[in-house]
């Protein structure tokens, strides 16, 4: 176990390495970071069903992966994502755990959504629609008696307290590594995340094919819905006038989900006039925002010009680096370095010659953060021996 | 109520019994942070 005092003078260091990085000062070490779900199960040869009762066995497996490889850095939350156990408790209908054993997969597929009929539903009572007619269809706990429904919800609490001690657990080990949160999910000292509210309609309520087409054949009514959103946003925590709390890192965060299937003039109504409204105040008293890429959005990243140089961290996903580079690698933080397909079935030669041109690129002059360009969430992701060699390489070669 | 009738299913109303339901857990603040972590399963964490 290391000792606090080396946990705690490694955590600093990597903290100011990131501060630099991001804020375009070439920092002493370029940060390496990973982004993973369930996939650290995996790495440590378990299926979540056989450890899942047992925090101690759970946070001890998901951790294996820390003690193998170096790591600066993580984004988004490092632990188990969703409890399995508390969603089959409540017969959840969108959520199962994957064949593989470790993944727990949503399935839109087959669920049913609101249909177009229910707009003046969702228009006339939102948070009612959502709490009890959304609620019911997703889960068959909710289907029967009133008894029935309090029994699963006690069941899944039970379950759910287990996830948290779970996920304090790896919480406690991560900060005995001295890595450092790129950024938070929820606290009061950040500046507010930012879910653009389309989303809602794209995740919650009608689905990703339905609310794509919405957008054509009902555009009115997919514009209230959004005011209505908009309206039910949290007050935020903390105002731009008292920000910054604390360090801009951990940053606060907003994500891609329905942002890559909009056309610009979508994405600038749906997203980005929204974000830009939203975040603007607090980035220009020194706020970073991580930015959770999903798809292709290449064709986005040049508005974020509009923003102040070094207030947003990019995590792509399926675009050429390289591309991105050159549209905004000056202005903005890549977070890149290797796609999985790469990792997967690559050599290891032509993974660290990858890995070796993106630092070569994107390194000097600071701007750069160095992570997969995806997260790792089922076994087989990765090929492990390209993923060890990669880090070691990473660790080495980004290191003044 | 009359077990003949519908349940009307009401979110709240569970979760409100919930938090004051001292079966399951007996510390009221991890209590109320459970239930939170429910709500947010249920409904989505948006």
């Amino acid at each position: 176990m290391e000792s606090s005092e080396n946990s705690t003078a490694r955590y600093n260091q990597r903290l100011k390495d990131l501060i630099d990085a991001t804020s375009f000062r070439e920092p002493d070490k370029v940060p390496v970071g990973i982004e993973v779900i369930n996939w650290p199960l995996a790495y440590a040869g378990v299926k979540l069903m056989d450890v899942v009762d047992d925090p101690i066995a759970t946070s001890k497996a998901y951790t294996k992966i820390l003690d193998d490889i170096e790591i600066d850095f993580h984004t988004l939350s490092f632990g188990l994502n969703h409890s399995i156990q508390t969603l089959q408790a409540l017969g959840s209908i969108q959520y199962r755990l994957a064949e593989n054993g470790v993944t727990v997969e949503h399935v839109q597929a087959e669920f049913s959504f609101m249909t177009a009929d229910e707009y003046a539903d969702v228009i006339s009572d939102y948070q009612g629609f959502r709490k009890n007619t959304m609620s019911q269809r997703s889960f068959k706990a909710f289907q029967g008696s009133k008894a029935e429904a309090y029994d699963a919800m006690k069941k899944a609490a039970l379950a759910l307290k287990n996830h948290v001690v779970t996920n304090r657990l790896i919480s406690q080990r991560v900060a005995e590594k001295g890595i450092v949160p790129v950024n938070l999910m929820q606290t009061n000292n950040i500046a507010p995340w930012y879910y653009g509210p389309f989303n809602v309609l794209f995740d919650y309520l009608r689905g990703v094919k339905d609310s794509l087409v919405d957008l054509r054949r009902r555009p009115e009514a997919v514009k209230a819905v959004n005011q209505i959103v908009e309206s039910f946003r949290p007050l935020s925590k903390v105002s731009p006038d008292d920000y910054p709390a604390i360090s801009p890192i951990p940053a606060s965060w907003t994500f891609y989900h329905s942002e890559c299937f909009l056309n610009n003039q979508q994405f600038d109504e749906l997203f980005f006039q929204g974000f830009k409204k939203h975040a603007l105040p607090y980035m220009e008293k020194g706020a970073k925002y991580l930015l959770k890429g999903e798809g292709m959005f290449l064709n986005t990243l040049g508005r974020f010009r509009e923003l102040p140089k070094g207030s947003l961290i990019i995590e792509l996903d399926q675009d050429d680096p390289f591309d991105a580079y050159k549209i905004i690698g000056d202005h903005q933080t890549l977070a890149t370095g290797i796609k999985l397909d790469l990792l997967r079935s690559g050599t290891k030669q032509q993974c660290i010659d990858y890995v070796k041109r993106c630092f070569d690129t994107f390194a000097p002059g600071g701007g750069f953060i160095f992570m997969p360009q995806k997260p790792l969430i089922a076994p087989g992701d990765v090929n492990i021996k390209n993923l060890l060699a990669v880090y070691e390489f990473a660790n080495h070669y980004g290191t003044k | 109520m009359d077990e003949n009738q519908e349940y009307q299913f009401d979110l709240e109303e569970l979760l409100a019994e919930l938090l004051s339901d001292e079966s399951w857990e007996s510390d009221p603040a991890f209590r109320e942070m459970i239930a939170n972590g429910l709500k947010a399963t249920i409904l989505g964490a948006f």
